[in-house]
């Protein structure tokens, strides 16, 4: 085990999706447990590497690159995690969309990134998500916490909307909202009703992460 | 162009060219120019001119300290080097203006030592901790032994050019072996309007003879030591230029030489020389326009911002004089780190400063245009609203293609710029600074060859009575 997860290990140092997907294949043959490879030969990796560009000591593009590769590992081993019936732990479960009317996602993804190497089920739904999106998935979901993102000043109205709808559909008091994007600040947040607001995507971890521990 | 020649010789032929110097007024009686003497004035014909810029090298090497390596000054080659001759340092420490004194010449030329994009060394300082009459040929020892890269300085004493002769000489294994390979060259300035000083057409004739290459500076001074029209000024300059080498060509024909524009404005309002005015870029441009068509090496001295503190007036001046400098493909570009109308020196000037040369380098290369870099299979592959953060074509070409700065260029988001520390230009150069020096260490010199050059520098002490210099060889 400890030479596969050395592979694992290496694909990220080198950001080489390829030989991910060769190691975690070797993971499944020779059955190894996934769930420590993820944890021992992926998420420890891309967490540092996460806390590196937070610092300013990684490239953005590299931190792309490291997230990409552990995601090509975990298509791989997600399957047969499934199979085998395991449970992971993780820091709990991060529903995240652009607004409907704003197709940037950069920033976005770049939270996205950020949370998965910091052990969080993200859930990415992608962009211009219409407010009845947001509800359905919230249902049948159950994420801990909704990520709604804006870059547009046009869009902002709309995460106002999702709040309002979370709490017409009753689902307000089963999910946390974090809101973001370039367009919106920490007043914002108060005047819709959000529960934090995240100024860029290391901001992001940091409400996030606090959210959970604080219950 | 044939317009500015043609005004340039006429005035150099009718109007004459002062010459605070009998041996250049004997070598140019003996050309069959009329020279009159009393005046010192010499009516410098057409012919002779033109026959001085056939005999003209195109271009030239310049070595570095060991004679390895060299730098090839002419053609479409762009070359950088600090800012030169500054009394006052703006101390990076202190952020105080005050003299500068033997410590900040020797960090100096570390801190040039170490900055890829300078290719020459200047003796950008001049202590003022050693008495005057050393302090030319001091400077550039200081220099040498901190730096291999090649040499540029100027004479301040007619000693003191014998003195920098004796020390370039001694470095390079003797006067032959300099000659074959000059590993410096020197600064002689005129004295506008249409004038040439005693020392500096000593240096003229002498580095002619030893084939030292001379750089021809024209100060100028727009409304002030020469016509406040562009036009005028550039003709007055091209007539200096050729009057300086003329004489030049007449010692030692094919000796090699670069043109040099210095085209200071002055300032009517405050009387001031300013080297940071747009007009200085567009005389350096014409200048490099009627270099090109003439065949010789160009050089200016530009950059040089006309503010006491960094702030975004320095910025605007250094990017602007740099960039347009370079554009105009002149082949030595001296000013970074230099400010307060030529009168000031900045190390953290001089870090960022070397930024500009850097963006100024690649703007002039410009876009590479070919199947790779035109990506059409990449723009299939990725298709309509995908990214191309992941593509093996991004990492490849990323270094290629684009200038990646240093920390000092501030490209962070609001929230990472507040997480390092919300530090400004001058702080992130503070810092990049720091490390530079802290990591540089120069190349020693060859221990024989320092061992020669250190008996010269105690030789010179000598006859000046001077006991102990702030830097200084320890007697053996």
């Amino acid at each position: 085990m400890e030479n596969v997860i050395q592979d694992l290990k290496n694909a990220v140092k080198n950001y080489d999706p390829e030989a991910a997907e060769v190691a975690a294949k070797r993971v499944i043959d020779e059955g190894f447990d996934p769930v420590i490879a993820i944890e021992k030969g992926l998420t420890e990796d891309l967490r540092e590497i996460g806390d590196k560009f937070g610092s300013g000591e990684v490239w953005f593009i590299d931190l792309m690159a490291a997230a990409n590769t552990v995601q090509a590992a975990v298509r791989v081993l997600e399957p047969e995690i499934k199979r085998r019936g395991i449970k992971q732990r993780t820091m709990g479960k991060f529903l995240i969309g652009t607004v409907a009317g704003d197709i940037h996602d950069i920033g976005k993804n770049i939270v996205v990134l950020l949370l998965m190497a910091n052990g969080f089920e993200v859930i990415d739904i992608g962009v211009e998500i219409p407010v009845e999106v947001f509800i359905e998935k919230v249902r049948e979901i159950k994420p801990d916490i909704l990520g709604l993102s804006s870059l547009l000043t046009s869009s902002m109205p709309e995460q106002k909307k999702v709040i309002d709808a979370l709490t017409e559909n009753g689902l307000r008091d089963t999910v946390k909202v974090i809101i973001g994007g370039a367009a919106v600040n920490e007043k914002w947040a108060a005047e819709i009703g959000a529960d934090g607001y995240a100024e860029d995507a290391v901001d992001a971890i940091k409400v996030a992460t606090a959210m959970i521990s604080g219950g | 162009m044939e317009t500015i020649h043609g005004a340039s010789a006429k005035v150099l032929e009718e109007i004459g060219f002062k010459i605070h110097n009998d041996e250049a007024l004997k070598i140019l009686e003996e050309a069959h120019v009329q020279v009159d003497f009393e005046k010192k004035i010499a009516y410098i014909p057409r012919d002779l001119v033109e026959k001085a810029l056939a005999g003209t090298p195109t271009n030239f090497k310049l070595y570095d300290r060991e004679g390895a390596q060299s730098i090839e000054i002419g053609g479409d080659n762009v070359w950088f080097g600090p800012g030169t001759t500054s009394i006052n340092i703006l101390d990076h420490e202190t952020g105080e203006r005050r003299l500068a004194v033997s410590k900040d010449c020797e960090t100096h030329a570390k801190l040039v030592d170490a900055l890829d994009r300078m290719a020459i060394q200047c003796t950008s300082l001049v202590p003022s901790d050693v008495p005057n009459e050393v302090k030319d040929w001091y400077r550039l020892y200081i220099n040498i032994i901190n730096s291999e890269k090649p040499h540029f300085t100027g004479p301040f004493t007619k000693e003191g050019f014998y003195d920098i002769k004796r020390i370039l000489e001694t470095v390079a294994g003797g006067s032959s072996a300099f000659a074959k390979k000059p590993r410096a060259y020197i600064c002689v300035e005129t004295s506008s309007p249409l004038r040439i000083g005693e020392i500096p057409c000593l240096a003229l004739i002498e580095c002619s003879r030893a084939n030292i290459p001379v750089e021809i500076r024209f100060l100028g001074g727009l409304g002030s030591l020469a016509p406040v029209t562009l036009a005028g000024s550039l003709v007055q300059q091209t007539a200096e230029f050729l009057g300086t080498l003329v004489i030049h060509q007449l010692v030692n024909p094919g000796a090699p030489v670069v043109w040099c524009g210095t085209p200071a404005l002055f300032d009517m309002k405050y009387g001031t020389p300013i080297l940071s005015a747009i007009e200085t870029a567009m005389m350096e441009a014409a200048m490099a326009q009627i270099g090109r068509y003439y065949e010789v090496p160009t050089g200016v001295r530009t950059l040089c911002s006309s503010t006491k503190v960094l702030d975004a007036e320095t910025g605007m001046e250094s990017g602007i004089g740099l960039t347009l400098a370079a554009l105009s493909g002149i082949n030595i570009i001296q000013g970074p780190g230099q400010m307060g109308n030529a009168n000031l020196h900045s190390l953290l000037k001089l870090v960022i400063d070397h930024e500009i040369c850097g963006m100024a380098y690649h703007l002039k290369n410009g876009l590479r245009v070919d199947e790779d870099t035109l990506a059409l299979d990449l723009i299939k592959k990725v298709g309509p609203g995908g990214t191309y953060f992941l593509e093996k074509h991004t990492r490849e070409w990323l270094q290629k293609e684009l200038y990646l700065p240093s920390e000092i260029i501030d490209r962070k988001t609001l929230p990472q710029w507040k997480r390092g520390g919300s530090e400004d230009v001058v702080e992130r150069s503070k810092k990049y600074l720091e490390s530079v020096l802290a990591e540089h260490e120069p190349t020693p010199m060859d221990t024989d060859i320092k061992k020669d050059l250190d008996n010269v520098f105690l030789d010179i002490m000598k006859r000046h009575k001077i006991n102990s210099m702030p830097i200084s060889p320890s007697r053996t």
